[in-house]
């Protein structure tokens, strides 16, 4: 590979900058005493910080967002991850009804949807789940189907599937063996990105949150949708935790499945 | 009775009959080569032997015991695949352990028959590593020692060479025939390659549209084909029908004879004091000259007819020109007659 001009690094580093200045912006918002009128803050303080961590309902809102995001770690795949595997194996044709269900959720508007789903878990159907936050694991599934099942269906393209299956049974294996030991492992990688994207959508999302939960379930996005009106720099605090959130997840998720896959 | 008994088997998908009332036998120690085009039914028929194709009718006996209806596991058969099929996130060591781990045998024997595989097939300096990192001849070779570290009865390979280039194709060839005299394994070996059945069968069998057009050793199927598909199919005989017998030779034959390029002998005009034709002979003229390298491909032409004549191309061998006037001979015992 040809080695990066200084010019290369010099767009690399400004298109770094550019990205990462909102969020460094937000951090130093949440520590200024005062910002206007100049480039930096003209002063730091913890106060902002201290007081919405006094905030019962701010921790509340960390809580119930964790809840969600590893509730829907925990169910989603559980559910999702075998219907890709045992359709791209066994079921061909509903393979294809498959790939066009997980867009689904993202070609009908998000209030059709949510509606949708208040239906569904309101109790006509013998299923109560509205406001808890079980209606937001719930909820989240069919719009994460397609964040596993995207990177997941290119892993396994890259497998030769029917042949690993036969090999497999050839050498004296059952299905469900060569699934756990070499299909899974296989698709670890799209099976992180799934996971990662599973988390984010979780903890990121405000439409549904808002429609399905409110003020029952106030999740990290809700609590940041109230104080909206309030302090910018407390906000700013609630931001900056989010991202703080987000990353220490994601590198729990990360770290957590490459070591399961190893061992 | 053979060591592998197929007997009447007969496979359908819907309405398409792939293969039917098939026989084939194959003997302890021997590999039988299954050749066709693609579409024959060759690779379904190995698929059913090896348990992961149902056959609608019909019997397979390997080793004197009915295998028809058991599962592929049960079968004792290990199978190398086109595209090796090797668990790509394993490493070599645990790809060839893995069967051995199903039957449950004890660690340390697991390790010792892996390693003795590992070093038959030359791979111990990538025994650590992982398909991916493996050239297709390698990964090959894993595949064939995966299978051959079970020590199957029966070994099925469905051509496992074509996914590979040439010169690999060759070297891996050869291996695989040292490899089966050192080891005497049993082994039915799919491709449509005529070159690869003949050098690597002690049985080629020529499938056709589901049925077996020729079995035979090698040498037979080459120099008597029994059928213009066959001879078409090895490719390269000169075909000639009655009537340009006739023409050529003045016997008029009841069907068309295969005679192969190699086996006329080409000489100049005029002959030698005292030469005398074995066989038949003719009058021709040189219409093209091709050298090929080890051999002088002629073409030859008389009373409309167009024969091929190949010759070793010796430093002191007569050269031929176009427009020369030459006289072919055949032996009789080279003439292969077309009757179906």
């Amino acid at each position: 590979m040809a080695e990066r001009s200084r010019q290369d690094w010099f767009w690399i580093g400004l298109l770094a900058i550019l990205q990462l200045l909102p969020i460094v912006a937000v951090f130093l918002n949440s520590l200024a005493v005062d910002w206007a009128g100049t480039i930096l803050p003209d002063g730091y303080t913890f106060a902002h910080i201290a007081k919405i961590t006094q905030d019962p309902r701010f921790t509340q809102a960390i809580i119930n967002s964790l809840i969600v995001g590893f509730g829907s770690l925990v169910v989603t795949p559980l559910i999702v991850v075998p219907a890709i595997l045992v359709a791209h194996c066994y079921f061909p044709t509903l393979d294809r009804v498959i790939a066009g269900l997980v867009i689904l959720p993202y070609a009908v508007p998000s209030i059709v949807l949510a509606l949708g789903l208040l239906r569904l878990y309101s109790g006509n159907h013998g299923i109560v789940l509205t406001g808890s936050p079980w209606v937001l694991i719930f909820g989240y599934m069919p719009l994460a189907a397609p964040l596993y099942y995207v990177p997941i269906k290119n892993n396994l393209r890259a497998l030769r599937v029917t042949e690993l299956f036969e090999a497999g049974r050839l050498l004296g294996a059952s299905d469900a063996l060569i699934l756990w030991r070499v299909v899974l492992p296989s698709i670890r990688q799209g099976l992180i990105i799934g996971l990662v994207m599973n988390f984010t959508l979780a903890i990121s999302d405000f439409v549904y949150a808002n429609l399905l939960v409110g003020g029952h379930f106030p999740t990290l996005q809700i609590h940041m949708a109230v104080l909206n009106g309030g302090s910018g720099r407390q906000l700013s605090v609630l931001i900056a935790t989010y991202f703080i959130v987000i990353f220490a997840a994601t590198a729990i998720v990360v770290w957590a499945t490459s070591r399961r896959t190893e061992a | 009775m053979s060591y592998v008994e197929i007997r009447k088997l007969t496979k359908r998908f819907d309405t398409t009959t792939v293969f039917e009332d098939i026989d084939l036998d194959v003997e302890q120690g021997r590999i039988c080569v299954l050749v066709g085009p693609s579409g024959c039914g060759k690779t379904t028929l190995l698929r059913a032997v090896a348990g992961l194709a149902r056959p609608d009718s019909g019997h397979i006996r390997i080793d004197g015991r009915d295998v028809t209806h058991l599962e592929a596991k049960h079968r004792g058969v290990g199978m190398v695949f086109q595209h090796y099929a090797l668990f790509p996130n394993m490493t070599v060591e645990q790809n060839l352990s893995f069967g051995l781990e199903q039957k449950k045998l004890p660690r340390p024997e697991i390790a010792k028959k892996v390693a003795a595989v590992i070093a038959l097939m030359g791979l111990e300096p990538r025994a650590k590593a992982r398909p991916a990192a493996l050239s297709g001849g390698q990964k090959q070779r894993v595949a064939l020692a995966r299978a051959l570290v079970l020590e199957p009865k029966l070994l099925l390979l469905d051509e496992p060479l074509s996914a590979l280039d040439a010169q690999i194709r060759k070297r891996l060839r050869d291996e695989l025939k040292r490899l089966q005299q050192d080891v005497g394994f049993t082994a039915i070996f799919v491709t449509h390659d005529q070159e690869e059945a003949m050098m690597l069968g002690d049985t080629v069998a020529i499938m056709q549209q589901g049925r077996f057009a020729q079995i035979g050793a090698p040498a037979e199927i080459y120099n008597r084909p029994k059928s213009l598909a066959v001879a078409n199919f090895i490719g390269d005989f000169n075909i000639i029908e009655p009537k340009a017998v006739e023409r050529l030779f003045a016997i008029r034959p009841d069907h068309a004879w295969a005679i192969r390029p190699e086996a006329i002998d080409i000489l100049k005009l005029p002959l030698p004091a005292g030469s005398k034709a074995n066989g038949l002979a003719a009058e021709v003229t040189v219409t093209a000259v091709q050298v090929l390298g080890a051999m002088v491909r002629l073409y030859a032409s008389a009373q409309d007819v167009t024969i091929k004549a190949d010759m070793v191309n010796k430093p002191d061998a007569p050269r031929f020109h176009i427009g020369d006037k030459a006289e072919i001979h055949i032996a009789k015992s080279a003439i292969a007659e077309m009757k179906e």
